[in-house]
C-alpha cells in the first residue's frame, strides 16, 4: 500500500509505463493517486470474497475461432503505414534499441 | 580446481517456434508468408496494432498447439486463456504481446510433459514445463551495425505470426545433450507437420545455463541447433574460468555472437521483469473438449518414437540406425521408398546414414531440393550387390547420382565404368607386374602374404576396376605354375 | 424534425438532403463557438459531394437505407478512414486511420453521413468533457457548465441542432451521463452487441458504442444499425445477427404490458434534491401504470472502487500502444535510445489525467499488487452480477437517476478529482455486469436537465426504448433543442 515513505513507487510506476511527471505534477499526482489508492482499498472491506471466481468477461462467449484463410490484401503500396508513420526504403523509422 | 570439473551443469530451454504451416498470422487474417517479401506489405490494421484493432484467433494455430502438446505428452487445459505481456520494444506493435502465463487463475495451453532422448545409448528423459501460444514480433534492421546505427528501421512483416513457446525443465546437463533433445523436439515438431524449422527464424532458442550453487545466465535468441551447443560450450567455459579464479557469476542475459563464436552480456537482471500480465479482455476463454482434443490425437501422424520402433522391428535395424535415420525425416522417406524395391535393409541404411548423408551435407543440398529417384539408389546397390560394381565405384557414383542425377544402369553400360572381370586381359595385366616387379614375385614365392603386395600393383594398374578375387586368382595360379615348374 | 420523418422526406425528394445540409451548417455556425462539440467538422462541400455521389450509387435502393442523407456526429475515439480521429489526446492530434470501425461501415451502408468528430475527455477519461487536450465543450443549456462526458460533444451536437443523430461510446456512463446533462437520450447497449473494432479502447471489458439520439425512436433507427454480431470482435455476440429495435419498440409500445420496475434506493438517497425530486417525478408516472418497488444496492462506494480499478487496469494495457512509431506524436528518432524516446512521446503526448490513470494501472498491475486491487475488483464484480442476475429475477427494470447532481460548473471537479470519480455510481454498475442502459431527459431544473437512468437485463434493449417512449409521451420530452 501507498504510504509516504515510498515515494520511489511513483519513479518505479513512470519507469514501467514510460511516462514522466514533470515536477510540479509530481507532488499533485502523488497525492492523488494516494487518496485513489485509498478508494481501491475498499475493495479489501468486501468479505467473503475468496471462493469467488474473477469474472473476466460479462457475456459468456465461447471465443469464437477464425478459419486459416486469407482475407487481407496485401499491402503493396503501404496504405496503412504512409500517413502516419516514418517510412525509409519500406522499413517504419524507430528509435535506436541499443543506448545512445 | 578438481571440484570445478565435477560442477554439475543445469540446463534448461526455452524454445520459440513459427507454426510456418499456417496460412494466417495468429490473430488476424493476413499472410503469414512473408519471407523475401517487401517489407511492411503483409501486414493489417491488426498486426500493426492500430488503434481500435482487435484480434481474432486462427483455430488451426489451436489445433497444432493441442497436436504438440499431446506429442509432448503433456496435459492440456481445458480452457485457453489468452493474457497479456507487457513490456515496450520498438518490434512490438502494441507493446504487449498477446501470449499465456502459468500461474493461479491463468493457463498455458498445455503443461507438464516430456520428451525421451538417448544419450550416449542411455535414454533419458527431458521434462517439459509449459506450451505456449503466442504472437512474433516485428522484425528490426539496423543501419550498419547494432551499436553504431542511428536508428532502427522495423519490418511489421512478421509480427503477429503464430509462435509456439516450449519450456523445458532445467533437466539438460551438457552442450550434447542440449543438442540431442533439439534434434527430437525439431523431429517431432516435423513430424506433426506444423512447421519447417529449416526456414530462417522459424526455430530460436533462449537457453538458461548455470552450476549448480552459482547464478544462472540467460543466452538470448539462438538460431540453430549447432549454435545451441557452440554457445552453451563456450558458457560453459567461459563460467568455469570465472568460478576457478574464484569470481562470481553474475545474473545476466547474454546474446550469442554466431559469427565470432563468443556470447556477450546483453544486460544484468537486477530485478524481474514486471510483465503485468491479465487476462486479455478483448479475447474470452476458449473450452477446449475432450472431444477435441481426441479427435486431434486421433489424427496424429506417426512420430518419431513410434517410427523408431517400427523401422527396429520391420528392418530389423538397430537403435541407432532407426534413430539416425527417423531423426532425418525426409531420409526415412526414402529409406522406405528404397526398402519397397530392395530388402538387405541394413546395407540400404548403411549407405543412407554414411555416405549419402555425408554428401549431401558437401554439397549443401536442401533435401527439399533434392531431385532424386530413389530407384537409383537401389540400382546402385544392386550392380554393388551382383559385383557389377567395386565398393569403391559405389563410392565414386553416388555423388554423381546424387548431384547430376545420373542412371546408374546407362552410365555403367556406356562408359564401361564396370568392375574388370575379363580373365584374359587381367592375366596380360598380372604377367606385366610380373615382368615389372620380378622382386615382389620372388617376395610372393617365399611368403604367401606378400601376395597382397602384387594384387596392389594390378590394382593401381586398371584404376582400380579389377575384379580382387579374380585378380587373387590368376596370381595364385601363376606362382603355382612358377613353384612347379621349379624355375 | 426527428430522423425517422426526415429520412422519409428524404427518400420521395433526394434533393432535400442538401438543404437539410444547408441549415444545419448555418446553425453550426451560428453555436459551435459557443459550445464546441466537435474536433474535426467536415466541410460542406465535402459533405454536397458525397452526398451527390451517394445518391447516384444508390439510385433503385434509396427506400432500403435505414439513415438515407442523416448526418451523424461520431465521437472522436471512433475510427473512420481519413478523417482524422483523435481521442482529444496531443497522442492523436495527427492521426488519420486507414480503416473505418465496423460501426461507422453500417452506418455508411445505411446512407448515413458523417457530418464530424465529437470533443470527449482524451481517451475517454473523464465525466465531463474537460480533460480534451483541445478545449472543453460547454453546456448548450448554460455554456457555463460542463456538458458532461465523455462524450460530451456528441452530447452537446444533438442538444443544440449540429447533428440529429451522434454515436458516442460509454465505459463507465460516458453516454448516459452527458446525455443526462444536456437533456438527450443515450443507451449504452448489452456488451457485446455491438462491435467495438475500430473503437480506441479505454477499458476493453466495459467499453461500447451506442446511440445517442433526441427522441426515442431515432435512438432505436441507430441500435439497429450499429446492433450485429462482427466477427473482427472476439466479444461480439454472435446469435444476435440483425434487430429492427424500432419494430421491438413498437410491439411492445402497442400491447403496453405492465412491468415490474426496481427502484434503487442507494442511488435516489445519494442523489442530490432537485435531481431526486425530478427523477422521482418520473418515477410516479412509470408507478402509476407499472408495478414498482424500491430494490437495495448496497457498497455503493465498493462498486466504484471494482470499476475503477478495472478501467486504469485495462487502460494502462491499452494505451501501451501509443510511442510514436506507427502513428500518433512524431519526434526525431535519430540518435535516440528506445526508452527515452517512448518516454518524451507518452509525456507529451498525454495529458496529465491520462498519464495519472495509466500509472495507478500499471501499479494495480504489478506483481503483488495484481490479486490484492485487480482480482478482488473482479470477484466483486461477479458478486455485482449475481446481485443483478437475483434482481432481474423480480424485476423487468430497475431506475435510478442517471447522474446524482446537476451539471456542475466548468473548472469545479477539477479541485478534486476523486469527487468525480464518484459521481459515477449510478452508472458504473451496468458496465461492470454488461447490461443495457438508458438515460431519459425528465425534467429541468433552474434550466438545467436532469435524466433518469432505466437498466435492464442483458439483451433487454426494446424493453428500455418502451420504458423511454412512455416517459418521453408523458413529459413531451422530445426534439427539445437548446438555445446557447
Amino acid at each position: 500500500m501507498l504510504s509516504s515513505s515510498d515515494s520511489n513507487i511513483l519513479e518505479y510506476l513512470e519507469r514501467l509505463t514510460l511516462i514522466k511527471f514533470n515536477e510540479e505534477e509530481k507532488k499533485r499526482v502523488y497525492e492523488e493517486i494516494k487518496k485513489v489508492i485509498e478508494l481501491f482499498n475498499e475493495v479489501m472491506k468486501v468479505e467473503g470474497l475468496d471462493n469467488v471466481e474473477p469474472l473476466y468477461h460479462v457475456v459468456e462467449i465461447e471465443l469464437p475461432l477464425r478459419e486459416d484463410e486469407v482475407l487481407d490484401a496485401i499491402d503493396e503500396n503501404h496504405e496503412l503505414l504512409k500517413d502516419n508513420a516514418i517510412l525509409e526504403n519500406d522499413y517504419v523509422k524507430a528509435p535506436k534499441t541499443v543506448g545512445a | 580446481m578438481s571440484s570445478n570439473q565435477t560442477l554439475k551443469t543445469i540446463i534448461g530451454l526455452e524454445i520459440h517456434v513459427q507454426l510456418t504451416k499456417l496460412k494466417t498470422k495468429l490473430f488476424c487474417a493476413t499472410s503469414a508468408d512473408y519471407r523475401e517479401k517487401k517489407p511492411n506489405t503483409h501486414v493489417c490494421p491488426v498486426c500493426l496494432g492500430l488503434p481500435g484493432t482487435l484480434p481474432t484467433v486462427n483455430r488451426k494455430a489451436v489445433e497444432y498447439a493441442i497436436a504438440v502438446a499431446k506429442a509432448l505428452n503433456c496435459e492440456i487445459s481445458d480452457r485457453l486463456m489468452f493474457v497479456r505481456k507487457h513490456y515496450f520494444y520498438p518490434d512490438l506493435p502494441k507493446n504487449y504481446q498477446i501470449s499465456q502465463y502459468i500461474g493461479p487463475g491463468f493457463a498455458p495451453i498445455a503443461k507438464n510433459g516430456y520428451v525421451k532422448i538417448i544419450v550416449d545409448g542411455k535414454p533419458k528423459i527431458v521434462r517439459i514445463r509449459r506450451i505456449n501460444i503466442e504472437e512474433d514480433p516485428g522484425r528490426i534492421v539496423y543501419l550498419g551495425s547494432i551499436e553504431t546505427s542511428p536508428y532502427s528501421l522495423i519490418d511489421y512483416n512478421r509480427s503477429g505470426v503464430a509462435l509456439l513457446e516450449i519450456v523445458t525443465e532445467p533437466d539438460i546437463e551438457s552442450p550434447k545433450e542440449a543438442r540431442i533433445f533439439l534434434e527430437k523436439l525439431i523431429a517431432i515438431l516435423e513430424y506433426l507437420g506444423v512447421t519447417d524449422p529449416g526456414l530462417e527464424g522459424a526455430f530460436r532458442v533462449d537457453a538458461n545455463i548455470s552450476f549448480e550453487g552459482f547464478g544462472r545466465v540467460e543466452i538470448k535468441n539462438i538460431g540453430s541447433i549447432r549454435d545451441v551447443e557452440k554457445a552453451l560450450t563456450y558458457e560453459i567455459v567461459r563460467q568455469r574460468r570465472i568460478i576457478a579464479g574464484g569470481g562470481k557469476i553474475e545474473r545476466e542475459t547474454r546474446h550469442w555472437d554466431s559469427n565470432k563464436g563468443v556470447t556477450i552480456s546483453l544486460r544484468s537482471k537486477e530485478f524481474e521483469e514486471d510483465y503485468r500480465y491479465f487476462p486479455d479482455p478483448d479475447l474470452p476463454p476458449l473450452r477446449i473438449s475432450k472431444e477435441l482434443i481426441e479427435q486431434i490425437t486421433k489424427s496424429l501422424p506417426e512420430l518419431p518414437d513410434e517410427r523408431i520402433d517400427r523401422f527396429m522391428k520391420q528392418y530389423s535395424l538397430d537403435e541407432y540406425r532407426a534413430t539416425v535415420l527417423v531423426l532425418n525425416k525426409w531420409l526415412a522417406d526414402l529409406f522406405e521408398t528404397c526398402a519397397k524395391h530392395y530388402d538387405k535393409y541394413k546395407k540400404l541404411a548403411d549407405l543412407l546414414i554414411t555416405d549419402f548423408l555425408r554428401w549431401i551435407n558437401e554439397f549443401n543440398i536442401d533435401y527439399k531440393n533434392l531431385r532424386l529417384d530413389p530407384l537409383q539408389i537401389v540400382k546402385l546397390l544392386r550392380l554393388w550387390d551382383e559385383g557389377t560394381l567395386s565398393v569403391k565405384m559405389v563410392k565414386e557414383l553416388l555423388p554423381q547420382i546424387i548431384r547430376d542425377g545420373i542412371d546408374v544402369e546407362d552410365y555403367v553400360k556406356s562408359s564401361g565404368y564396370t568392375r574388370l572381370a575379363d580373365k584374359e586381359y587381367l592375366k596380360s595385366v598380372v604377367e606385366e607386374v610380373f615382368r615389372e616387379s620380378p622382386k615382389a614375385v620372388q617376395d610372393a614365392l617365399e611368403n604367401p602374404k606378400a601376395i597382397n603386395y602384387l594384387i596392389g600393383l594390378v590394382m593401381k594398374k586398371t584404376g582400380g576396376r579389377a575384379d580382387p578375387q579374380l585378380v587373387r586368382e590368376i596370381i595364385l595360379s601363376m606362382l603355382d605354375k612358377m613353384k612347379n615348374t621349379g624355375s | 424534425m426527428p430522423v425517422h420523418k426526415l429520412v422519409e422526406e428524404f427518400k420521395i425528394d433526394p434533393s432535400k438532403v442538401f438543404d437539410y445540409l444547408d441549415s444545419l451548417y448555418d446553425n453550426i455556425k451560428r453555436v459551435e463557438n459557443k459550445i464546441q462539440s466537435f474536433i474535426t467538422i467536415i466541410p460542406q462541400e465535402t459533405l454536397d459531394r458525397y452526398v451527390e455521389n451517394l445518391i447516384k450509387e444508390n439510385k433503385h435502393r434509396i427506400d432500403n437505407l435505414k439513415l438515407f442523407g442523416i448526418p451523424i456526429a461520431v465521437k472522436d475515439n471512433i475510427s473512420t478512414k481519413g478523417i482524422r480521429t483523435t481521442c482529444a489526446s496531443k497522442m492523436l492530434e495527427n492521426y488519420v486511420p486507414p480503416y473505418n470501425a465496423t460501426v461507422v461501415e453500417k452506418i455508411m451502408r445505411e446512407g448515413g453521413i458523417i457530418i464530424g468528430k465529437t470533443n470527449m475527455d482524451e481517451f475517454a477519461m473523464g465525466s465531463t468533457t474537460e480533460t480534451s487536450a483541445f478545449y472543453p465543450t460547454k453546456n448548450p443549456w448554460d455554456t457555463t457548465r460542463v456538458p458532461g462526458g465523455s462524450s460530451g460533444g456528441s452530447a452537446t451536437a444533438l442538444a443544440s441542432g449540429e447533428a440529429p443523430l451522434a454515436l458516442g461510446s460509454d465505459t463507465g456512463g460516458s453516454i448516459r451521463n452527458p446525455a443526462s446533462f444536456c437533456g438527450v437520450y443515450g443507451l449504452k447497449p448489452t456488451y457485446g452487441l455491438v462491435s467495438r473494432y475500430g473503437l480506441i479502447a479505454y477499458a476493453s471489458s466495459m467499453d461500447q458504442i451506442g446511440p445517442m439520439a433526441r427522441n426515442v425512436v431515432d435512438l432505436a433507427i441507430l441500435l439497429s444499425v450499429i446492433a450485429g454480431h462482427d466477427p473482427r470482435d472476439s466479444t461480439s455476440v454472435p446469435f444476435v445477427q440483425s434487430v429492427d429495435y424500432v419494430q421491438e419498440l413498437y410491439k411492445l409500445y402497442h400491447k403496453e404490458p405492465k412491468l415490474r420496475i426496481g427502484i434503487i434506493k442507494e442511488f435516489f438517497e445519494g442523489s442530490e434534491e432537485p435531481v431526486k425530486k425530478a427523477a422521482t417525478k418520473a418515477v410516479d408516472l412509470l408507478c402509476s401504470y407499472h408495478e414498482c418497488q424500491e430494490i437495495s444496492l448496497p457498497f455503493s462506494k465498493q462498486i466504484i472502487a471494482a470499476y475503477y480499478i478495472i478501467a486504469m487496469a485495462e487502460a494502462s494495457s491499452n494505451l501501451a500502444r501509443f510511442d510514436g512509431v506507427r502513428y500518433g506524436m512524431k519526434i526525431d528518432f535519430t540518435n535516440r535510445s528506445w526508452d527515452e524516446a517512448f518516454t518524451e512521446v507518452r509525456t507529451k503526448g498525454f495529458g496529465y489525467e491520462v498519464r495519472k490513470r495509466i500509472a495507478i494501472g500499471a501499479y494495480i498491475l504489478s506483481a503483488g499488487y495484481r490479486d490484492m486491487y485487480y482480482i478482488r475488483a473482479l470477484k466483486l464484480r461477479r458478486v455485482l452480477k449475481e446481485r443483478f442476475d437475483q434482481i432481474f429475477k423480480d424485476h423487468d427494470i430497475v431506475v435510478s437517476p442517471t447522474m446524482p447532481i446537476l451539471p456542475p460548473r466548468l473548472g469545479e471537479f477539477f479541485k478534486d478529482p476523486l469527487r468525480i470519480y464518484l459521481a459515477d455510481v449510478n452508472t458504473v454498475a451496468a458496465n461492470l455486469v454488461g447490461i443495457p442502459a438508458i438515460s431519459i431527459p425528465v425534467d429541468f431544473y433552474n434550466g438545467l436537465p436532469v435524466g433518469l437512468q432505466a437498466m435492464a437485463k442483458q439483451f433487454s434493449e426494446p424493453l428500455l426504448l418502451y420504458v423511454a417512449k412512455q416517459l418521453e409521451d408523458r413529459t413531451g420530452f422530445r426534439d427539445i433543442l437548446a438555445q446557447p
